[in-house]
């Protein structure tokens, strides 16, 4: 048996000399029912909603402690377990257990705790796999956090914010050039499975290396495998110390998925009331109003539409609402003057997977009109080989385009009008045989501009190099590149600048603005590429 | 449990305001325990809740014993449980009419669990520093149990000082073991 470090006497005799000893006054109940993790309790009068309550029992613990090692097994063993109040009722108290809940027994003792659930957040989360209740589970130890904060916290007010102005560079060029996300803001991503929602998250999560925002990944209802290969995935292109991951898998209990996402907008909150920047992604939150439907009509509450609860609106607009991008003043009043002049921001993406591509069912359209818009993907555009797999034409984004990079702004502006008026003629020319010059042109413009917006997946680019991909588009350098040619073109003029002009992309990345003397650079640059016939 | 305090509420507010106008309150309290009782009883039990006895019966069962003690509205009010089939939440209409009278006559029933007897000053100085704090007449009840270790612990309803050597220790060892 090994000796723990923090078991010398000295430091035991020290801790206990520290240790103040008021007489405890509490309320406390007896458990009158239990099923399915929902416990009835008669007595704690004084319990206040979504209160943590603690099972005073003999074992206790999580279901993963107990089938893991005997030793860790053995300390789980001793702790208390935790419950959640969410039905307050005359006589009685509904409540979630969180965890296991096989051991509680009827006549159990039940305690008020006095406070409500909090989660450990720092800086020492980071490059971290947590559970819903900040502990560790990726197996690398303790994480020494000196602050907790309360899962459910009060979104900032109207006078606290600032309006969205700096962009969140998702490294994705149909993103970034046609859906901009600024930091702060809302932008929901939703398509049917399998059509790449993770994906896009992930890239933004990797194109955030050199940024300085924080990501917060939490996996709600997810495999435990895919959350293990996600953590690979992220480590494997160094995008893991910049990010923690709240994962609650399937395999935890409906009040862990509850929680979850609080849990880790606890986490994101830290950062953005230090005025620093952090991206927080929810994958994803239909599992999320899964969980919470189980609950609630475990807890016998009223089912309504889809037989979710009435307040399922309200579980994800509170949830939403505390990303948001906040003023200085507000962040040198919580930080107690150390942070002064900065702004701190929280931008969420949830995500949600609708079935067979109904986006006017209950949980899509509620998170759709709480969002500040919307990234649409569609399953035939993945399947004809567009990935990203955005619909531009239902994607919106209501605040980014205040936040777009001047660069991209100005490049990419046409895109969208180009990609419709594709559409449109793309429908005509099925029926027509010959077409008039100007049609044709306008047709090919709209096929390579597709080509160019394809891009692989792990690969975000730089703003520098989105500019040039859509420079060539903007000024009809592709015009004479065959169609199956574009993307090896592109890349190709990726690699030449890289080799050749990596001063005018450190130009670009260094002032994003577009100017004449850029625009000159950019076409004396392509020119000579295409004089070199190497694609 | 819970449940049944929900059904029995009414009976229970019913019946003290009958006790209230009669000037009843502790002869009623009396027959209540006396029933809760006799509910509680496994046999009786088994009856009530036996689909081949009728209700006249179960009333009649609960008449007979109680012969001696109830008049007409103890007779009418175990007949209309009876027919509602709710002789079985006696208990509870108890309890909660116990409650009332408590709130009326502004008492509070406390419990206090030592684990030594403790001496006749000691109690007459805990009853007064409660008294103050709670602001309510006192009916303390008091319990011996070696579990405690050494301290006392409170109770009042569902609300806990625990100032016990057992409640300490549990703190400490919650505190070293972070």
């Amino acid at each position: 048996m090994a000796l723990n470090p923090s078991e010398i006497s000295d430091l035991i005799k020290k801790r206990i000399e520290k240790f103040e000893l008021v007489p405890e006054e509490r309320t406390e109940g007896i458990i009158t029912s239990i099923k399915d993790g929902i416990v009835r309790i008669y007595g704690l009068s004084n319990v206040m909603y979504g209160e943590m309550i603690e099972f005073v029992g003999r074992r206790g613990g999580s279901r993963t402690a107990r089938t893991e090692d005997a030793r860790i097994a053995r300390t789980a063993q001793s702790a208390p377990t935790y419950g959640l109040a969410l039905n307050l009722e005359r006589d009685s108290v509904g409540a979630v257990v969180l965890g296991a809940y096989e051991h509680l027994e009827e006549g159990q003792t039940v305690k008020c705790t006095g406070h409500i659930l909090e989660v450990p957040v720092g800086e020492a989360l980071l490059g971290r796999v947590v559970n819903a209740l900040g502990k560790p589970v990726d197996g690398k130890g303790e994480i020494k956090t000196e602050r907790t904060s309360p899962i459910e916290k009060v979104a900032p007010g109207v006078i606290t914010r600032q309006s969205v102005n700096v962009p969140l560079q998702s490294g994705l060029k149909a993103i970034d050039s046609m859906v901009p996300i600024g930091r702060g803001q809302r932008e929901l991503i939703i398509g049917d499975r399998q059509t790449g929602k993770s994906a896009i998250v992930i890239d933004t999560i990797i194109n955030q290396k050199d940024s300085g925002v924080k990501c917060i990944y939490v996996a709600i209802g997810q495999k435990t495998s895919t959350i293990a290969n996600l953590v690979r995935k992220l480590d494997e292109h160094k995008a893991l110390n910049h990010t923690i991951i709240v994962a609650a898998s399937a395999f935890d209990d409906a009040s862990l998925q509850y929680i979850a996402p609080y849990a880790g907008c606890a986490i994101g909150e830290y950062f953005r009331d230090k005025g620093e920047d952090a991206l927080i992604i929810y994958d994803d939150l239909t599992k999320h109003a899964w969980a919470y439907r189980q609950i609630s009509l475990l807890l016998r509450r009223p089912p309504g539409r889809e037989a979710y609860p009435g307040d399922i609106f309200y579980l994800h607009s509170r949830l939403l609402e505390r990303a948001a991008c906040i003023n200085p003043e507000y962040v040198e009043k919580i930080t107690a003057g150390k942070v002064k002049g900065k702004t701190g921001s929280l931008t969420a993406l949830p995500i949600i997977e609708t079935q067979a591509g109904d986006i006017s069912a209950f949980i899509p359209t509620n998170v759709i009109s709480i969002t500040d818009g919307q990234i649409f993907l569609e399953t035939s555009l993945f399947n004809a080989g567009i990935r990203p797999a955005i619909n531009v034409g239902i994607s919106v984004s209501r605040v980014g385009g205040a936040a777009q990079t001047n660069i991209i702004k100005k490049l990419g502006g046409g895109l969208r009008l180009t990609l419709a008026q594709y559409r449109e003629l793309e429908a005509f020319a099925q029926f027509a045989a010959d077409l008039d010059e100007p049609t044709r042109k306008q047709l090919e413009r709209g096929q390579r501009a597709i080509e160019i917006l394809k891009q692989a997946q792990y690969a975000p680019l730089s703003v520098a190099e989105m500019a040039v991909s859509l420079f060539i588009i903007q000024k009809e350098y592709l015009a004479d590149v065959e169609l199956h040619k574009v993307v090896d073109f592109e890349k190709a003029l990726h690699k030449f600048i890289h080799d050749k002009y990596q001063d005018v992309l450190k130009e670009i990345n260094k002032n994003p603005v577009y100017s004449d003397e850029i625009e000159g650079k950019l076409s004396s640059v392509v020119e000579e590429f295409k004089k070199t016939q190497t694609w | 449990m819970a449940e049944n305090y929900i059904i029995a509420r009414p009976y229970a507010k019913a019946i003290f305001s009958i006790a209230l106008a009669d000037n009843k309150l502790p002869q009623w309290s009396e027959i209540l325990n006396v029933f809760a009782f006799i509910a509680q009883n496994i046999y009786v039990k088994k009856i009530l809740v036996d689909p081949r006895i009728n209700w006249q019966q179960c009333a009649s069962l609960f008449i007979d014993v109680c012969a001696q003690i109830i008049d007409k509205k103890g007779k009418n009010f175990l007949q209309i449980l009876a027919m509602h089939k709710r002789l079985s939440i006696l208990p509870g209409i108890t309890d909660l009419y116990e409650e009332l009278c408590n709130k009326h006559e502004n008492t509070v029933k406390i419990k206090i669990i030592s684990a030594m007897p403790l001496f006749k000053e000691q109690q007459e100085k805990l009853q007064q520093c409660l008294q103050k704090r709670i602001g309510a007449k006192i009916v303390a009840q008091y319990q011996q149990d070696q579990s405690v270790l050494g301290g006392i612990i409170i109770r009042i309803g569902d609300r806990v000082i625990d100032g016990s050597t057992r409640g300490k220790l549990q703190m400490l060892a919650k505190y070293l073991a972070g």
